[in-house]
């Protein structure tokens, strides 16, 4: 659209008329304007009738001819009543011209016909006629029409507008409206009333009625509709007007509302994102309002994507490849870590994953989640190293002791979910550690894998101190929605505990070993799954010069199988 | 460890890299990587992950 702005106190020239004319063409879109009425001509009119404009009681007339002739005013009768009526609009808009379908009017008459503004809505046989009076320029004092067309008429309206053509987008739908006639306005029966007008998706015009008061509101604008404008409505009144003050006793169009951002507004159009002004201030919906549905190829809360059910995760921590060397994740003390890939790789002679900072209370659960491949074919020593992850569920008990005995039992070895970690050696008054409980089994239906417990020390002594408690291995969750190709080696297994240590005659017992951690792995196909998981129990720390051994950490456990339970 | 734009994809990539500057992997993440801006994704990174070559790996070691 080409539109020229027209400032305010700007003196326009004749050879700005186009620009004049482009900058009034782009402010009249959905425009609502005061209406007098219109002619219907559906029957295409003979030769010599008339059609007349009685404007400040100056009678404009024009004739309908079979032949143009020259006489001003003559309008060219066409093949069709529709050809008619655009020759007639012709002559309407430019008065000033002679063509080949109308003569031109005389001065006095281009100047009477140029106060109203007339409009055939998708090139019909109606023609509508709207007042260009304004509270700063009103020329006009009186109007009327008629017509001697057979079976052609002219109908006064000034309880409707009109409201000029436009399109609009409504919740993504475009709405072409061609222009045409509001419903017709009620006058209020005791108080002043504000009214909205408003066009819906299905570019329907409807007016919502606000209340009656001795000072109005306007009413809540409806929903889902583009508004238009707010019309002022008093006891009595016969005709809208344009503008406040126009004419006494009357309606008038209080507000011009036309919501330009809002009727651009094509959400399927959109390229940029869409942003708040503020943080943490703008709401999508409401508690009362909400959408029924969002959809998005990812959707963040609080900085972590969402919707994880899904197999494979959300990606959202980007494709990881590891060719060389040890890259190590801070597990920042979680109990649960999740990390979600749109594919993992680790690859080379030495390329390894590792792991820091667990949880030394629960130990740590790690859940490598991929929406795309895994390769795994590292030749390193640990592709993947979950050791020194354990802890929590499974861990063994310290052995009984009495503060200063001469040697120390053993420490207890860790549980794992292949079994009990072993009991400590016990001593004749010294009951040995507990071996921790077993932990329940691995399942693809559960998508977790819990960690290997971690040992106890083992019991001092008068003679020696107790050996070191073995570290359990982390727990480990692979979700892999490619395909899984494993070739190398994921080291998973318990630490193993610590001698216990003596004088030569007395001496400490032997800590209990951690358990092998658990590995879980789901994968939508299979390339390959030839390579090592490591997730041996750690054995029990010997006691010195009497002091028992520690126990045995449990053997941890593996699970591998097709995803037949996720989606 | 720092994150660069692929010119080619414009995806960001974070370069898994030793202190001695040596590079033994990449994490990519697409244009519209989530986060608020590059340097928060760069951040939020920096926090988590740690790379050391394999000479280092081995001092570390031993």
């Amino acid at each position: 659209m080409r539109s020229f702005a027209v400032i305010s106190g700007e003196n326009a020239l004749a050879q700005q008329f186009t620009n004049l004319r482009a900058d009034a063409r782009a402010s009249s879109f959905l425009l609502a304007q005061q209406m007098l009425g219109y002619f219907t001509l559906s029957t295409n009119p003979s030769n010599t009738q008339t059609l007349t404009l009685t404007i400040n009681g100056t009678a404009v007339v024009f004739t309908f001819v079979n032949s143009i002739g020259s006489t001003s005013g003559n309008v060219l009768i066409g093949a069709s009543a529709t050809a008619t009526v655009a020759n007639l609009l012709a002559l309407l808009n430019q008065p000033q011209t002679t063509t080949a379908t109308g003569v031109a009017l005389s001065a006095a008459n281009q100047t009477l016909v140029s106060y109203l503004s007339y409009a055939t809505p998708t090139g019909g046989t109606t023609l509508y006629v709207m007042s260009n009076s304004t509270n700063l320029y009103a020329p006009i004092t009186s109007f009327s029409a008629s017509t001697t067309a057979s079976s052609d008429s002219w109908t006064s309206q000034t309880m409707q507008l009109y409201v000029h053509a436009g399109t609009v987008y409504v919740n993504g739908t475009r709405v072409l409206w061609t222009g045409g006639s509001t419903p017709t306005v009620t006058a209020p029966s005791t108080h002043p009333r504000i009214d909205v007008l408003a066009i819906n998706s299905s570019s329907t015009l409807a007016w919502t009625t606000g209340t009656e008061a001795a000072s109005p509101s306007a009413p809540t604008y409806p929903t889902d509709q583009i508004p238009i404008c707010e019309l002022y409505n008093v006891v009595g009144e016969t005709a809208l007007y344009d503008f406040d003050d126009q004419q006494s006793n009357q309606g008038y169009i209080y507000t011009d509302v036309r919501a330009f951002l809002g009727q651009i507004a094509n959400w399927g159009a959109f390229v940029d994102s869409i942003i708040p002004n503020s943080n943490n201030a703008i709401a999508l919906g409401s508690a009362s309002k909400q959408f029924s549905a969002i959809y998005g190829a990812t959707i963040f809360q609080n900085g972590a994507a969402i919707a994880s059910t899904k197999f494979g995760g959300t990606g959202t921590d980007g494709a990881l490849s590891i060719s060389s060397g040890t890259t190590t994740i801070n597990c920042s003390s979680a109990s649960y870590l999740e990390k979600n890939y749109s594919s993992i790789s680790i690859t080379g002679s030495t390329g390894t994953l590792a792991f820091s900072t667990p949880n030394t209370t629960t130990g740590t659960v790690l859940a490598l989640r991929s929406q795309g491949n895994v390769t795994i074919t590292s030749t390193a020593t640990a592709a993947i190293n979950t050791t020194g992850l354990g802890g929590g569920l499974g861990s063994g008990s310290s052995p009984f002791t009495t503060g200063n005995q001469n040697d120390g039992a053993g420490g207890g070895g860790a549980g794992s979910t292949s079994g009990p970690g072993s009991q400590g050696d016990s001593l004749a008054n010294f009951v040995g550690g507990f071996g921790g409980v077993m932990l329940p089994a691995l399942s693809p239906l559960t998508r977790i894998s819990l960690p290997g417990g971690n040992g106890s020390t083992g019991g001092g002594s008068s003679g020696g101190s107790g050996g070191t408690a073995g570290a359990g291995s982390g727990g480990l969750y692979i979700e892999c929605a490619g395909a899984y190709n494993f070739t190398g080696t994921i080291n998973a297994s318990g630490g193993n505990g610590g001698n216990g240590t003596g004088n030569g005659v007395n001496g400490g017992g032997g800590g209990g070993g951690g358990a092998g951690g658990n590995v879980l792995i789901l994968y939508s196909t299979l390339t390959a799954d030839s390579g090592t998981y490591t997730v041996g129990g750690g054995s029990g720390g010997s006691g010195a010069f009497g002091g028992g051994n520690g126990g045995a950490g449990a053997n941890g456990s593996t699970y591998r199988a097709i995803n037949n339970y996720h989606a | 460890m720092s994150l660069i734009i692929d010119p080619q994809t414009n995806e960001r990539v974070y370069e898994l890299c030793c202190h001695c500057g040596e590079k033994g992997g990449e994490i990519r993440f697409p244009e519209n990587h989530g986060r608020d801006s590059d340097q928060a994704l760069e951040q939020e990174l920096n926090t988590i992950y740690s790379h050391t070559c394999d000479q280092h790996t081995q001092q570390v070691i031993q």
